[in-house]
């Protein structure tokens, strides 16, 4: 059974890339397109294996919805990858993507937590 | 207690005189003050003048009367033709003559404490005053009171003496006089000084609104001499008007009326040659004896000071505003601009991932290089804004291991394919408190520079020397040279020279990497020359300015 990952971008472009390229890596690929519909998404079925999680969006933002997350006793073990355009707003302790996102870099950094080595099926 | 003391007849001038003198001769055996003295004595002396010339004559008998609060009494009696408007002389308001006699009435009385008139037409006059005896004054007993009447039979006063005496509290009274009316016009002398030196403009007017003063700040705002000023009409030379143009009644006028303050800081003056200044000022009216005699109106210009305060408003506005462009625009860079690169990143990677021929993979490496050339200057455009706001670079600093870091920046170039060699050499403990990824930055920009501008095939050195305790240094060396005209503003931002064909940056990197050093509180130096190449030279301490503990160094 492949692994999944929830993306949660409210950039529509960087979105779908991201989709691919985790599709391509195996991944069985849910999005969401700002916090608010994370938490939503996260509440209502199976978790993710991880989640990839941009900072700067509207509604609710990335913090906030990990802030949510850690207030939720059956969400707060997810692993999150923050990908952000401003690094020092990521909440202290989690591995951080930089935007421009090295593509290459954030799937190992996912792949890692996962346990999956790059390429293999998930 | 009531006891006469003496009594004496007047029949002639001279007796006139014997009864002031025995007047003031008995006050001061009671105790009287000697202004009391000459105040019983004068008002005896004009009842007692009333009485020869108008009644032919009289008695006048000094006695004294009351027990706790004593007085000095003097009765003054006559048989003459008496007076038949008792009231009015009392009320002061005599209404037929003899006049001299009445306003003598009216003085005597008041010159005393207590005073009481009986007269009827053909019945004569009887006067009685009494002057109060001062309360410290000795007791008086039957004993003490017949030593006095004793003293008073023995001690006849003679007539020179008492005319004696008057001219001297005369030449006395003249001689105050004077010393008061000095007194007075060197008050006035102090006041005009200070009014007339006051940076304030001083006017002051009668009740008909006539200018009474006029001092030098007061010519200097109004453009009138007070040559001019005085005399006139204060509304013939100025007025007064609201800022937005609406004249309004002179303050002058104001506090005249009500009898209070008025003041204003929001109100025109006109000048002399017809313009108008805002002005500051504070009005009152004057008073003698609780009657309004006048006003006074002290003010100043305050134009500059609303003007000064009208610029610096919009200065602080326009910093704000500057302020505000500027966060804005750190924002556009730092989220806006990043996420449409961070798009094509991702999706240039995502084509090379799935590429299997060079004819694609090629031009996607390309793009790819470029997308990170642009976020590397969107990075020091970001950094470099914030060093303008003044803002300067917050440091997370931790304790590390720069040569670690050093070995992963080399391999780092080099498997990105740096033309040339790179190698290292450290010595000694490189450990400290640094921000890691701003150091990280330091070295990328130190080893591009290096490779950039280079001798192409020659090898890069890099050495990191941690063998003093304080702090450690940190070689780039390559075989390039600077143009010497360029070495002496190599760390100035936007140098126009640096942005030749080969240096495709914003000519940033090295302000920024000096900036970087010296919020660790280092330094940065470079040395080029023909012979040996270029070197940069990085000083840092082991620990950022400010922190408490020392690195403990493990050599």
């Amino acid at each position: 059974m492949s692994k999944t990952v929830l993306i949660v971008e409210d950039d529509g472009d960087i979105l779908e890339s991201l989709r691919e390229a985790f599709e391509d890596d195996g991944y069985t690929v849910v999005t969401a397109f700002d916090g608010q519909k994370a938490l939503d998404i996260l509440k209502a079925g199976v978790p993710p294996d991880v989640i990839v999680l941009d900072l700067v969006m509207p509604r609710m933002n990335g913090t906030e919805l990990y802030a949510a997350m850690q207030a939720d006793p059956a969400l707060a073990r997810i692993p999150v990858v923050v990908s952000t355009s401003d690094p020092s707003r990521a909440p202290p302790g989690l591995p951080v993507v930089p935007k421009p996102i090295k593509l290459a870099r954030l799937l190992d950094a996912v792949n890692t937590i996962v346990g999956k080595p790059r390429g293999s099926a998930a | 207690m009531k006891a006469d003391l003496l009594t004496t007849e007047i029949r002639n001038e001279d007796d006139l005189v014997l009864v002031r003198r025995r007047a003031r001769q008995i006050g001061e055996l009671l105790g009287l003050a000697s202004l009391d003295q000459t105040r019983i004595a004068t008002a005896v002396s004009e009842v007692a003048r009333n009485a020869f010339q108008y009644a032919g004559g009289g008695s006048v008998t000094f006695g004294i009367e009351g027990d706790k609060t004593a007085a000095f009494v003097i009765r003054v009696a006559d048989h003459g033709p008496g007076i038949d408007d008792v009231d009015a002389v009392l009320n002061g308001r005599p209404s037929k003559p003899p006049f001299e006699l009445r306003r003598g009435i009216v003085a005597a009385k008041q010159l005393t404490d207590r005073f009481r008139l009986e007269s009827a037409p053909g019945n004569g006059t009887t006067i009685e005053m009494a002057t109060l005896l001062p309360k410290a004054a000795p007791g008086l007993t039957p004993a003490s009171l017949a030593k006095i009447a004793e003293k008073l039979a023995r001690v006849a006063p003679s007539p020179m003496e008492e005319v004696r005496h008057q001219n001297h509290e005369l030449l006395q009274a003249l001689e105050d006089a004077r010393q008061a009316a000095e007194r007075l016009q060197e008050q006035l002398d102090l006041t005009h000084a200070m009014a007339a030196s006051l940076g304030e403009g001083v006017i002051a007017v009668d009740l008909e609104g006539t200018i009474t003063f006029f001092n030098r700040a007061a010519e200097e705002l109004l453009g009138w001499s007070s040559k001019d000023a005085l005399q006139q009409p204060l509304r013939k030379l100025t007025r007064f008007s609201e800022i937005a143009g609406g004249s309004v009644a002179c303050p002058l006028d104001e506090a005249m009326r009500t009898g209070g303050k008025t003041r204003s800081d929001e109100h025109n003056i006109l000048r002399r040659d017809g313009s108008w200044f805002q002005a500051a000022y504070e009005s009152s009216a004057i008073r003698r004896h609780d009657r309004i005699t006048g006003a006074v109106i002290t003010f100043q210009d305050v134009s500059d000071r609303k003007r000064g305060e009208k610029e610096r408003e919009g200065f602080i506005e326009s910093l704000q505003q500057t302020a505000r462009f500027n966060e804005m625009f750190v924002g556009v860079l730092g989220h806006d601009l990043r996420n449409p690169l961070s798009s094509i990143t991702t999706n240039a990677s995502l084509l090379l991932m799935r590429s299997d021929s060079e004819r694609t993979s090629k031009p996607m490496t390309r793009i790819l290089a470029s997308a990170e050339r642009m976020a590397r200057m969107i990075d020091q455009i970001l950094d470099f804004t914030r060093i303008r706001l003044g803002t300067g670079l917050p440091l997370e600093a931790k304790e590390m291991d720069l040569g670690e870091l050093i070995v992963a920046i080399v391999a780092e170039f080099q498997a990105e394919g740096a033309t040339g060699q790179i190698q290292y050499e450290g010595s000694g403990d490189l450990a400290g408190t640094w921000d890691r990824d701003r150091l990280a930055q330091v070295l990328s920009n130190l080893l591009g520079n290096a490779c950039h501008h280079g001798v192409a095939g020659t090898p890069i050195h890099v050495a990191a020397d941690g063998q003093l305790p304080g702090f450690v240094m940190v070689k780039v060396m390559n075989c390039g040279r600077i143009p010497p005209d360029l070495l002496p503003v190599i760390f100035e931002p936007l140098r126009m020279g640096s942005r030749d064909a080969r240096s495709k940056g914003l000519g940033l990197g090295l302000f920024i990497t000096q900036q970087i050093a010296t919020a660790h509180g280092g330094t940065i130096g470079v040395e080029s020359d023909e012979a040996t190449g270029t070197t940069f030279s990085l000083r840092l301490p082991r620990k950022l300015p400010g922190a408490d503990a020392e690195h403990k160094s493990e050599t």
